[in-house]
């Protein structure tokens, strides 16, 4: 019974979402009058992103949300956070032009070290072409028109004949056929991520040959705070992973920020 | 006798010169050069008024650790101020363990000395202050060095301030859209639900082909459509057979409904009228002679029931025609 009225006090202590939300929205305003001063924005920018992050731990999941939650991370200083919060609105809606743009200005902020080998390289290719940017309502409006042409097609193929009921009815069937390609690959990707999740490095850390600090390094150059790897395993505090040029290694746990 | 007496008088006058009672001296070179060398003696030569004073001043009460603080020594009622000797603090051992620096300054007025200061430690002590012997003239034998005393003043060394690094703007480096007002979030959903998608696959996969199959029912082929006619002219015949069992002249109804029907479904001709006419129709649209001769006897007993009055009861007839016209529709089955 106490248990039940603490919980129901600090659930009405609490600020609501929308007080929450408003608040977020202010920290972050201030902090942008005060973007002459880098200084004076960042705590400002970090506590709408901490806002932001309550909002999302609330249950808020539209990529707008993870949208602002990673920026303002980036505005005040935490590159690798921005680069988690990023991925994690891309999760949600992996179409949406702004986080892929924000995404690839997140990495481009990343110090890669030059001259590094084939299989070492750092930076996840660029997301580019349509089908990055169709979104799964798309993939459901194209659905929707192909399954109209074949409908149609059919039925005029198999009533009255028409002699362009047959070019149709294949247009149809054909636009339904990409969307189901579509859509399996995208199914395929979002397997292959749960699979090998994003993590993201918060510090520089060199990535070895085994999990302990007595192997030696797989990579010359420590990887740079806010590179991106694939988890594959893990073992005692140490995570295998995988960089994007293909070259597996182990880092430790700690260094690893996961995509929430 | 008077070179003798110019001897005295000189002797006379330097002895003079020596005592209290004659003329104080006013500068070092009045003493003799046993007395210059008194140790510590800063060459103050006290006046004829108050005895040499000295004072010891901090510029201020406290200096941090690193930083520069300013002492100064006012020495006060001493006949010569421009002959005094600056005490060389910088050769003081006690001095050198308390100063890592220590500077000589200019003083404002003769009989002024100041020094700069640089403290080593961090911690509050007195200065150790030197002696400061002056020479007393009007002081008995033997007692005229005598020293000044004053009050050591109290330096308090505080730890340095933190360094404040002058505040420097720098802008934060981003995309000019980072700063526009940050977008609302919530509305509509991402994806649309799973039920979508479900709804979409059944209205293709059962939508098409039940429509189709209504319009095909609605709109039957050539082939059905004789088939729903067929069937449609026996269902008619049959009916009308059953009303002639009822009717007053059942045998000529039941010879207008086969002529009828043999018509409608076996596609003789209109013409056709007798029992023979019928036999040659079906014959010539390549029916069976058994349907031919079963059809013409029908008929020959229907005409024969009309007109000569034949013994079968009317009532059979339809029973009769019936029955042939349902083997005929099995048989085309």
């Amino acid at each position: 019974m106490n248990a039940a009225l603490f919980a129901l006090a600090l659930s009405l202590a609490q600020p609501g979402d929308a007080e929450l939300a408003e608040a977020a929205r202010r920290d972050y305003r201030a902090g942008c009058e005060l973007r002459d001063d880098s200084a004076a924005a960042r705590p400002h920018f970090a506590s709408a992103a901490v806002q932001y992050r309550e909002l999302r731990d609330r249950g808020d999941k539209s990529p707008e949300l993870a949208l602002n939650w990673a920026r303002a991370e980036f505005l005040s200083g935490e590159l690798p956070s921005a680069i988690a919060a990023a991925h994690a609105g891309l999760r949600i809606a992996p179409h949406h032009a702004g986080l892929q743009r924000d995404l690839e200005a997140y990495r481009d902020a990343v110090v890669i070290p030059p001259n590094a080998k084939a299989d070492e390289r750092l930076r996840p290719p660029r997301i580019a072409g349509v089908r990055a940017r169709i979104s799964a309502w798309d993939l459901f409006g194209m659905a929707c028109v192909g399954a109209a042409l074949f409908a149609v097609g059919a039925f005029r193929r198999f009533t009255t004949r028409a002699s362009w009921a047959a070019p149709v009815l294949l247009t149809g069937f054909a636009i339904l056929l990409l969307c189901g390609g579509m859509a399996r690959k995208r199914s395929v990707e979002m397997e292959d991520d749960r699979a090998a999740p994003v993590l993201v490095l918060r510090t520089d850390e060199i990535l070895r040959k085994g999990n302990g600090d007595s192997y030696p390094p797989r990579v010359e150059s420590p990887l740079p705070r806010g590179a991106e790897v694939r988890e594959l395993a893990r073992r005692g505090g140490w995570i295998q992973v995988r960089l994007a040029g293909g070259a597996v290694g182990w880092l430790p746990e700690r260094a690893l920020l996961p995509v929430p | 006798m008077s070179r003798t007496g110019d001897l005295l008088a000189v002797a006379l006058l330097t002895l003079c010169c020596r005592h209290a009672w004659c003329a104080s001296p006013t500068s070092l070179g009045e003493l003799s050069p046993v007395e210059r060398q008194q140790a510590d003696f800063s060459g103050a030569i006290a006046g004829d008024g108050p005895t040499v004073k000295v004072t010891w001043k901090l510029g201020r009460p406290s200096v941090e650790l690193g930083g520069d603080i300013e002492l100064t020594l006012t020495v006060l009622n001493a006949a010569n101020p421009d002959e005094l000797q600056r005490p060389n603090l910088s050769e003081r051992p006690e001095w050198k363990a308390l100063f890592s620096e220590i500077r000589d300054s200019p003083g404002a007025i003769p009989g002024e000395f100041r020094y700069v200061l640089k403290p080593r430690a961090i911690g509050e002590f007195e200065l150790p202050l030197p002696k400061y012997r002056f020479y007393h003239p009007r002081a008995s034998e033997g007692r005229r060095f005598q020293v000044a005393f004053a009050e050591a003043p109290k330096l308090a060394v505080l730890p340095p301030a933190p360094v404040s690094v002058p505040h420097e703007r720098i802008p934060i480096e981003a995309p000019a859209d980072f700063f526009e007002e940050p977008a609302s979030s919530g509305g509509a959903p991402t994806s649309p639900p799973a039920a979508y998608w479900w709804m979409l696959l059944a209205s293709v996969a059962l939508g098409v082909p039940s429509t189709i199959a209504i319009w095909r029912w609605r709109n039957p082929d050539a082939a059905k459509l004789a088939r729903i006619r067929r069937a449609k002219s026996a269902r008619g015949a049959l009916d009308a057979l059953r009303k002639a069992e009822r009717a007053p002249d059942s045998a000529e109804a039941v010879t207008r409904t086969v002529l009828r029907y043999l018509a409608d479904r076996w596609h003789i001709p209109p013409t056709a009228r007798t029992p023979s006419e019928v036999a040659a129709a079906l014959i010539a649209e390549a029916r069976a002679p058994e349907m031919a001769a079963e059809a013409e006897s029908l008929l020959a007993l229907c005409d024969r029931a009309r007109f000569a009055g034949s013994e079968r009861g009317d009532s059979s007839l339809p029973a009769l025609a019936a029955r042939l016209i349902e083997r005929w529709e099995g048989a085309a089955e």
